[in-house]
């Protein structure tokens, strides 16, 4: 292997004592053969571990120290930070920030329907053949056949922003109710699926947190739209995901 | 098995700390940048999958704080190690730290992406497979940021001429 980006990658594993013993010889062999190389990999590593010595080892009291504030002050301390940032970020999330986690307990149609969007993700991200009835290739059928049981216009947000990707859609029973069901993917496998259903009373309801059982869902409610989005996230990431759809589907 | 929550984070404090000082070049802004971190993991605990190692979690939590909140808001401006008496004790040769405060203030200039990949795996502690999920690249792509950052630390010594303060000695 005598490929430059090859040998780089070496020379950095090598670097970072992430080098198997086979690529180990490898990289030894080359570094034998081609001394400015090896000149250049004797520098970067002098260099590397200066800056890795550089950086000071904290003592274990200290951080036992550390970790006992945050334990103290971590129930404590959060609605102060909620209530500094909320007049930092427009009014969507933050209020939405502002309504306590609960886990499914009020006994709203929101609620409810964050109840069933949780129990639909949970039920079919696991699905590794089947997650979806019609895959994103088919993304325009998907929508219009969507929307003419929804009764009313429906697309898939494009979340590439978020790294995102649709994988499909499904149709899903809510009472006596349509609901659409896309599900998106990211690199990670991490898997979010939003649900849609149309026809509810014309109200407007900022997002509301629930988290119960591995999974964060995120409802709100737009004239005759109620909207879930699911997934195993933190709030930081999923909160700016259900901003970016609620924009998308104003 | 998996180790259990309290463990695990007992076991990567240390790394944590020394990733938040790498960000902040400054012990007092570790010492919040940790605490900050800390009880957001505490907070969110019930969002942790067990199945998941918690290292890479809680760097990615660290690394979106110090991005989101601290940068931002520019709660501790970036420390001239100059002024820090606060590279240890082993280094305690002359050349040797001035050359410290160079690569420390090149880092500061590398793009962004060059010094997450370097300093999730130099600092943090992490392996290539997990600072590459962290950052959500091919582990390909995160070698040749860290690749490309030291080639770029290195040209910026050798064009500085410390070297050959060193070599004359």
């Amino acid at each position: 292997m005598t490929n430059q980006n090859a040998i780089d990658v070496l020379i950095q594993a090598a670097i970072d004592g992430q080098i198997s013993k086979s690529e180990r010889k490898q990289l030894d062999n080359h570094l034998d053969q081609n001394p400015e190389v090896f000149a250049e990999y004797s520098e970067m590593l002098r260099q590397a571990d200066l800056l890795r010595a550089s950086i000071p080892i904290p003592s274990p009291e200290h951080l036992l120290n550390l970790r006992a504030k945050a334990e103290r002050s971590a129930p404590l301390k959060q609605p102060m930070r909620m209530a500094a940032s909320a007049a930092l970020f427009a009014v969507g999330i933050a209020l939405g920030n502002f309504f306590p986690v609960s886990s499914f307990s009020a006994s709203s149609s929101t609620s409810n329907f964050a109840k069933h969007a949780h129990a639909a993700h949970s039920l079919y991200v696991t699905e590794v053949l089947h997650p979806v009835e019609v895959a994103a290739s088919e993304r325009d059928h998907l929508q219009t056949w969507l929307s003419n049981r929804l009764g009313a216009a429906i697309i898939a947000p494009k979340l590439g922003d978020t790294g995102f990707t649709l994988i499909g859609g499904r149709l899903l029973p809510t009472g006596n109710q349509a609901t659409a069901l896309f599900m998106y993917e990211n690199t990670n496998g991490d898997r979010i699926s939003l649900l849609a259903t149309h026809g509810q009373n014309d109200t407007k309801q900022s997002f509301r947190f629930h988290e119960a059982k591995d999974y964060l869902t995120i409802s709100w409610r737009d004239g005759p739209w109620q909207y879930s989005l699911v997934g195993s996230l933190d709030r930081d990431p999923m909160g700016k995901i259900a901003k970016n759809i609620h924009g998308q589907l104003i | 098995m998996l180790k259990s929550f309290d463990t695990q984070l007992e076991d990567c404090l240390s790394d944590l700390w020394r990733y938040a000082w790498s960000l902040t070049r400054d012990r007092d802004a570790a010492d919040d940048l940790l605490q900050d971190c800390l009880e957001r993991a505490l907070r969110k605990r019930s969002l942790w999958l067990p199945v998941r190692p918690l290292k890479p979690w809680l760097t990615t939590m660290m690394l979106n704080l110090y991005r989101d909140d601290w940068r931002r808001n520019n709660r501790h401006p970036l420390v001239d190690l100059e002024k820090a008496g606060d590279i240890p004790a082993p280094i305690s040769s002359a050349e040797d730290r001035l050359e410290l405060q160079a690569i420390w203030s090149n880092v500061a200039k590398l793009p962004q992406e060059q010094r997450d990949a370097l300093l999730l795996v130099v600092s943090a502690g992490l392996s290539y497979a997990e600072a590459a999920k962290v950052l959500n690249i091919p582990r390909g792509t995160l070698m040749s940021r860290i690749s490309r950052a030291r080639r770029k630390l290195k040209s910026e010594i050798d064009a500085s001429g410390l070297k050959k303060i060193r070599s004359i000695k």
